[in-house]
């Protein structure tokens, strides 16, 4: 990942790239020895975290109406949400990769059309960062006029937010190529199908990952946002009903699941992604 | 020059047409007026409204409540979020350790602890400015953290030779050396605070421009409905325009 070059245009992406390859490039020059004391010190901030919340309950300081303390999630106390959790769930994850599959595909394939013409780059690059930047919960009524009530309005308004991430990032990756390679390709007598197979997909491979991974978590986002809005729709609805009907341990519950699920998920797709930035150096 | 120029026109005409396009749809009924308004109606209406008449009930005081969420949000994300990237990027062992814990914790969709959020703290100013601060604190952040990160050895290196104490170094070194990558993440946050703040208020809120959007649409009022969406645009395009400019200005000092 070249460090510096990168982080004006399209900053977002690269920017937390740089990060995470950073992390784990210190990591293995450091040696093994003070790991332990790192990860002993993590697991203190953790349970600080913990008996922080805990005591917010213990103490009172927030009415059980409000907040379930870690001791009630270890209870078990939550557990008869969980069939309507996991049908939920399914029915969400399903919309999930809908989306995101019809995203991905549009995003990457205008991101390569369009960042092989500069001009149709210099041109719109102002407006995807916009779209990019902009509040676009505001016209989700608009996606509820059109496609009603339903799975269609999640998967509509679910395609389009994380859209302008990939397209940036795409977008960005064949711009910022190496133009002697594409030279080097030329001078080899090869054809624009062969030069794009054989050097600019591989190139972008790494900051296309990148768009992918922060564009999932997106459609993640995006799809809870109209499930939440729609409010009888998935782990949304879901949601929104333990919410209002103040199941609060059950409440508590699902969110913690839900996280440690998207926890795990972007995690190892960060290790996926600094694995492939270094592969492209 | 010339083809900056070219560039720039070719943007307006593109924006001229999709404009020119909804208006005539909606003019020869290609599009329900009644549902999708039309930019003239739009555009006059947005005089109606900020002049405080027309059907928007109390246009000001949700553009201030909203306008109250996002810049108490922002402040907070500016506030904690530069110092503490600055000192995870600098600061070895500190980092080290909160580093991976800080990008664990944001991998988590931030919408689903909005509802959260305002059952401890109702549906008043204090939830949005929470959750404006939440959703733009990890930009700001990394990006922090990678810029004092990628802060030159040699120069901390003169530093230390020069006889400089830490503060010193801070202030001297790190600080001038990350402000323009930390500028980027605080555009960015902004954005995204605003995200926040809008969110919030569209999904459960008692004030400010996205209840206000909601409640055009349940009367199916949506002249009103894009008038408002119109404004929450410029208020984002506004602010990242400036910050946008602060950044452009600073990029000056980058070295290579």
């Amino acid at each position: 990942m070249s460090s510096g070059g990168g982080r004006e245009r399209g900053g977002v992406t690269t920017t937390t790239t740089t990060m995470t390859t950073t992390t784990t490039t210190t990591n293995t020059k450091e040696k093994k020895k003070p790991k332990f004391k790192i990860v002993a010190l993590q697991g203190v901030a953790i349970l600080a975290f913990l008996l922080a919340w805990q005591a917010l309950r213990s103490l009172n300081v927030v009415s059980k109406l409000f907040l379930a303390a870690p001791s009630e999630l270890l209870s078990g106390s939550w557990l008869g949400v969980l069939p309507s959790f996991t049908g939920a769930l399914w029915s969400t994850i399903l919309i999930i990769l809908v989306s995101f599959l019809a995203t991905a595909a549009i995003g990457v394939t205008l991101g390569i059309l369009l960042g092989h013409i500069d001009f149709a780059f210099q041109v719109l690059e102002p407006f995807i960062v916009w779209g990019y930047s902009v509040p676009k919960i505001i016209i989700f009524p608009l996606f509820l006029i059109t496609f009603g009530l339903g799975v269609n309005t999640v998967i509509a308004y679910a395609v389009i937010g994380p859209f302008f991430v990939i397209l940036l990032n795409v977008l960005s990756g064949v711009h910022d190529m190496d133009k002697q390679l594409l030279l080097l390709a030329d001078s080899l007598g090869m054809s624009t199908l062969e030069k794009y197979w054989k050097f600019v997909l591989p190139y972008i491979v790494p900051v296309t990952f990148s768009g992918l991974r922060q564009a999932l978590i997106q459609t993640v986002i995006e799809v809870l946002i109209a499930e939440l809005l729609i409010t009888t729709l998935g782990v949304g609805g879901l949601i929104n009903q333990l919410t209002f009907s103040f199941e609060t341990v059950q409440l508590f519950a699902v969110v913690t699941i839900l996280a440690l699920i998207m926890i795990f998920v972007n995690l190892s797709l960060l290790k996926i992604e600094s694995r492939l930035g270094s592969w492209r150096a | 020059l010339r083809r900056v120029v070219k560039i720039r026109i070719v943007q307006f005409l593109l924006v001229a047409i999709v404009f020119l396009l909804w208006q005539f749809l909606s003019n020869e009924g290609f599009l329900n007026p009644i549902i999708y308004s039309n930019p003239a109606a739009i555009a006059s209406n947005l005089v109606v409204v900020f002049s405080g008449k027309g059907t928007v009930a109390g246009f000001y005081p949700n553009l201030y409540a909203t306008l109250l969420a996002l810049s108490l949000g922002y402040a907070i994300v500016v506030v904690v979020g530069v110092p503490l990237g600055i000192a995870l990027g600098w600061i070895r062992t500190f980092g080290a350790v909160m580093e991976p814990l800080i990008i664990a914790f944001f991998s988590i969709p931030s919408i689903v602890l909005y509802p959260i959020i305002y059952l401890v703290f109702g549906l008043g100013v204090e939830s949005k400015i929470l959750f404006g601060a939440l959703v733009g604190f990890f930009i700001v952040v990394s990006n922090a953290v990678a810029a004092a990160k990628h802060v030159k050895r040699e120069y901390i290196l003169l530093g230390d030779s020069l006889g400089f104490s830490r503060l010193q170094t801070l202030r001297k070194v790190i600080l001038p050396m990350s402000a323009p990558y930390v500028m980027t993440g605080l555009r960015f946050g902004f954005s995204l605070t605003f995200i926040g703040v809008v969110a919030g208020e569209m999904i459960a809120s008692t004030s400010g421009l996205g209840r206000l959007v909601e409640n055009a649409v349940q009367l199916l009022n949506t002249t009103d409905f894009f008038t408002l969406i119109v404004i929450v645009l410029l208020i984002a395009t506004l602010g990242n325009l400036l910050l946008s400019y602060v950044e452009k200005r600073m990029s000056r000092y980058k070295l290579a």
